[in-house]
């Protein structure tokens, strides 16, 4: 169920409000009514998804008593992979090996949130083994652990030691954190404007871009950056929607991003976009491959491309994302060895490197969104000026005015600005001053406003899709 | 005490928050990305009317946004058409043209729509030619009748064009709930009924709480968003209704006999024949044109053939049939860089729902065509 339709806003009033009351009046029930929510919510996925989470939930379950042995281990991390491989890649796999017509390649819709869910499992299991996690006991526990609404669908990616203590603490029925409301409606209201006034009013915009190749030069810089902002405002508005509707019932989860296009190289940037996702891949993928401690700096750097490859597969079941993966990889093994020479060069040149950054990281993301690597290709090829100049298209007339883009570009930093200005412990100050019934029902009826703006076209999260 | 101040905070919190967004809705729609970008509510255009059971309201104003984004206003007698005086202006030609959502053409504006293009077309010097534009979203062939009787006659045309579909007859719908449709009686002859007159929505919509409603639905932003809302799935589906698929093979054509429609349809469309030589007659004998179009699926020969058998059901009548999808298909033949999927949607769902500005113009030429015969007259 999405986070911003109205039929989600209102059964999550009523689970709001169910909670206010068990929390004073019966607060054992607590983390019931979060797991029957969040069974209720997965389940309008579909019965399929709903029976195919079960399952890996009870196994993984089974397999969590005696995951601190390695051999388990292995036939955990086995069993997860080749669930994730065969829902989500198990199609690109045998297209590619020339077989399409049998039982095994048959069109399947990937369940929704696998990616996700699955790398909640992994990380839970592997800290398990390492000993960095505490054995969750009892199956509801494990399940509401793995399937709690807010994050379930597309993240964050949590760790035991993030959610565990605290769904522990509901379990128990200690009585919760006393909880800045204000705070957690402001996420609520801040990702669902991004959400629905911003990426969903990019998005047809970002389709018909990407539907053709574009004509001239500039309109394929305006389309990549319009992609960039939209799948920015879309992710990060989901995140934040995810955050705050935890934070209202006493859970915190960790932040996903931290206005990612101020970034100043790579590094930087992954660590400020999909927060969760990159510390994922770092501490389970990286650091057991050897990471920067072990052997000379071409096998770290042939790692980091690796591992960077892997991270782009994870997006999608498709060439144009494992392009896309393997050319931050290099990108980021050309911001390693530039470090060697030049260690801190954004202490001089930071707004270049941030205009830089920008421009690569659009380019990439125009791979992203291209159906195929010949059109990723070309596309590139148009940005810089390498292919043949049409006359416009009467889709791209509309954004001719030679200064839509620079205007367009200008706006939407503008708003990363503000979101940059916002993320101040001041104004956390502030929103603590106000804090009070008139604040809450203001940003909440906001909130249900925006909820109520008609959807005149489809435009479900996509992050949902990976 | 202390409960009561805090209810009385949490009803000022509401009531500034929806004052805000009421201000943030007005603000965008004043600023160019109302045009493309940001979200908007849609104008509520519609009411209640006696006589077709909806219509569009007088004077109404604001952003279409379904499909396309596209400025609209209704004039003084409730038409998605240029202000008009009621009385023809004399030495003017004056053409009544009644269709649905296509006519209506809210998606594009009115100076594209084919209504507006056909006049210039049909005039281009001195503007003495008249489309006014009766079109209504999902108006089937009894409300056009209905239509027609109540409005089409008083603006005095000299002529009346209908742009009907074949579904209208072989669905062989006859709920008079909602809008007038042709029912069929005992005897088994069908005659045009207005039952929605007694419903209770209908009674609601036309009582002092719902003139209220209409008037806060025409003065609040957040009141439209609302009425958008409880529309999504209703009037939605009305003005997206495309022509209902069906096989020409269904459809056995015969020149000699009119088997081919269920036999409520064929009693309906005997009616609608009947009705369309009445209002011939009470207009003074005008020329009275049927553009039948939408038969899906059919090839150019069953289609001419079907088009034979319909024609057969007029003999009787003066009543002028024209099968449009072949005029349409003979005025695309001039445009070989065209095909017939160009001529219908927006953006990315291009090729289906409604006409967008190349299909207008393609529309205005195939209307043009039709009506100059009968104009040069």
């Amino acid at each position: 169920m999405s986070f911003d339709s109205l039929s989600f806003f209102l059964i999550y009033c009523v689970v709001f409000f169910l909670h206010t009351v068990l929390r004073q009046k019966a607060p054992q029930f607590m983390a019931p009514l979060f797991l029957v929510t969040s069974i209720i919510c997965y389940a309008m996925a579909g019965w399929g998804d709903l029976a195919l989470i079960t399952g890996v939930l009870a196994i993984n379950y089974l397999l969590s008593f005696r995951v601190r042995d390695q051999r388990v281990l292995t036939f955990t991390l086995v069993f997860n992979i080749a669930c994730l491989a065969s829902f989500k890649y198990r199609s690109f796999f045998l297209n590619e090996l020339g077989i399409h017509e049998n039982f095994f390649s048959s069109s399947i819709i990937i369940p929704l949130g696998i990616s996700f869910y699955i790398f909640h499992i992994i990380a839970y299991q592997i800290d398990l083994y390492r000993g960095h996690a505490r054995f969750i006991s009892g199956f509801a526990k494990f399940s509401l652990f793995v399937v709690f609404f807010p994050q379930l669908v597309a993240g964050p990616i949590l760790r035991a030691n993030q959610l565990a203590p605290q769904l522990e603490r509901a379990w128990k029925a200690h009585p919760p954190v006393k909880k800045l409301y204000a705070y957690g409606l402001v996420l609520c209201l801040s990702g669902l404007a991004k959400k629905i006034l911003l990426a969903d009013s990019i998005s047809p915009e970002v389709d018909i871009a990407f539907s053709q190749l574009p004509s001239q030069a500039w309109i394929a810089w305006h389309s990549a950056t319009l992609l960039g902002f939209q799948i920015y405002f879309d992710f990060s508005g989901y995140s934040d929607i995810a955050l705050g509707l935890a934070y209202l019932v006493g859970i915190r989860l960790p932040r996903n991003f931290r206005t990612p296009y101020f970034s100043a190289g790579p590094t930087e940037f992954w660590q400020r976009w999909h927060i969760t996702l990159s510390r994922w891949i770092r501490d389970y993928l990286y650091f057991p491959l050897g990471g920067n401690k072990k052997g000379g700096l071409p096998r770290q750097l042939l790692i980091l491309i690796f591992v960077m490859t892997l991270a782009g597969l994870w997006h999608g079941a498709a060439w144009t994302f494992v392009l896309w993966g393997f050319a931050w990889g290099i990108y980021n093994a050309l911001e390693r060895l530039l470090l060697k020479v030049y260690p801190n060069p954004s202490r001089n040149f930071r707004p270049f490197l941030i205009v830089f950054n920008l421009a690569v990281m659009f380019t990439l993301l125009s791979w992203f969104r291209s159906p195929s690597i010949p059109y990723a290709i070309d596309y590139i090829k148009i940005m810089f000026g390498f292919g043949h100049d049409t006359p416009l298209r009467p889709s791209e007339v509309w954004f001719t005015s030679g200064w839509s883009f620079p205007i367009l570009f200008c706006a939407l930093m503008g708003l990363h600005g503000l979101e940059y200005y916002a993320d101040r412990p001041q104004v956390l100050w502030r929103l603590k001053k106000w804090n009070g019934p008139f604040l809450w029902s203001v940003l909440a009826t906001l909130c249900f406003w925006l909820v109520m703006i008609p959807k005149i076209n489809v435009n479900p999260f996509i992050y949902f899709r990976f | 005490m202390k409960r009561k101040h805090t209810w009385s905070l949490v009803i000022l919190g509401a009531l500034t928050a929806t004052l805000f967004a009421e201000g943030f809705l007005r603000l965008i729609e004043v600023t160019p990305f109302a045009w493309k970008i940001l979200p908007i509510a849609e104008v509520s255009l519609y009411g209640p009317d006696p006589e077709t059971g909806y219509t569009l309201r007088t004077n109404i104003s604001g952003t279409w946004i379904t499909e396309n984004r596209a400025r609209v206003h209704t004039n003084n007698l409730g038409l998605r058409d240029k202000p008009l005086t009621l009385a023809k202006p004399n030495g003017q030609q004056r053409v009544a043209l009644l269709g649905d959502s296509l006519a209506e053409a809210l998606q594009v504006d009115l100076n594209d729509t084919y209504q507006t293009l056909a006049e210039k077309l049909l005039d281009p010097k001195s503007q003495k030619v008249e489309i006014v534009n009766l079109g209504l979203a999902g108006a089937t062939a009894a409300v056009q009748m209905a239509r027609a009787k109540s409005r089409g006659l008083a603006l005095q045309p000299d002529a009346f064009l209908f742009m009907n579909n074949f579904s209208d007859f072989s669905a062989g719908l006859e709920d008079d709930s909602r809008f007038p449709a042709y029912v069929i009686q005992t005897d088994g002859i069908a005659t045009l009924q207005y039952g929605f007159r007694e419903s209770r929505d209908f009674k609601l919509r036309t009582s002092r709480l719902g003139q209220l409603i209409y008037w806060l639905i025409d003065h609040s932003k957040i009141a439209t968003l609302i009425n958008n809302r409880k529309n999504q799935s209703d009037l939605g589906a009305i003005n997206l209704q495309t022509a209902t698929k069906q096989s020409c093979e269904s459809w056995p054509s015969s020149s000699t006999n009119l088997n081919f429609l269920p036999e409520k349809g064929a009693a309906q469309l005997r009616a609608f024949i009947k009705d369309l030589s009445q209002l011939q007659h009470t207009a003074g004998r005008i020329p009275v044109i049927l553009a039948l179009a939408n038969l899906p699926g059919c090839t150019t020969t069953d289609r001419a053939n079907l088009a034979t058998s319909i024609r057969n059901y007029f003999k009787e009548s003066n009543v002028t049939i024209i099968d449009f999808d072949g005029t349409l298909e003979r005025t695309l033949a001039q445009y070989p860089e065209l095909e017939k999927k160009d001529i219908y949607g927006f953006g990315m769902r291009r090729g289906t729902g409604h006409l967008n500005e190349i299909g207008h113009k393609i529309y205005a030429e195939a209307v043009a065509n039709i009506l100059h015969p009968y104009l040069a007259k």
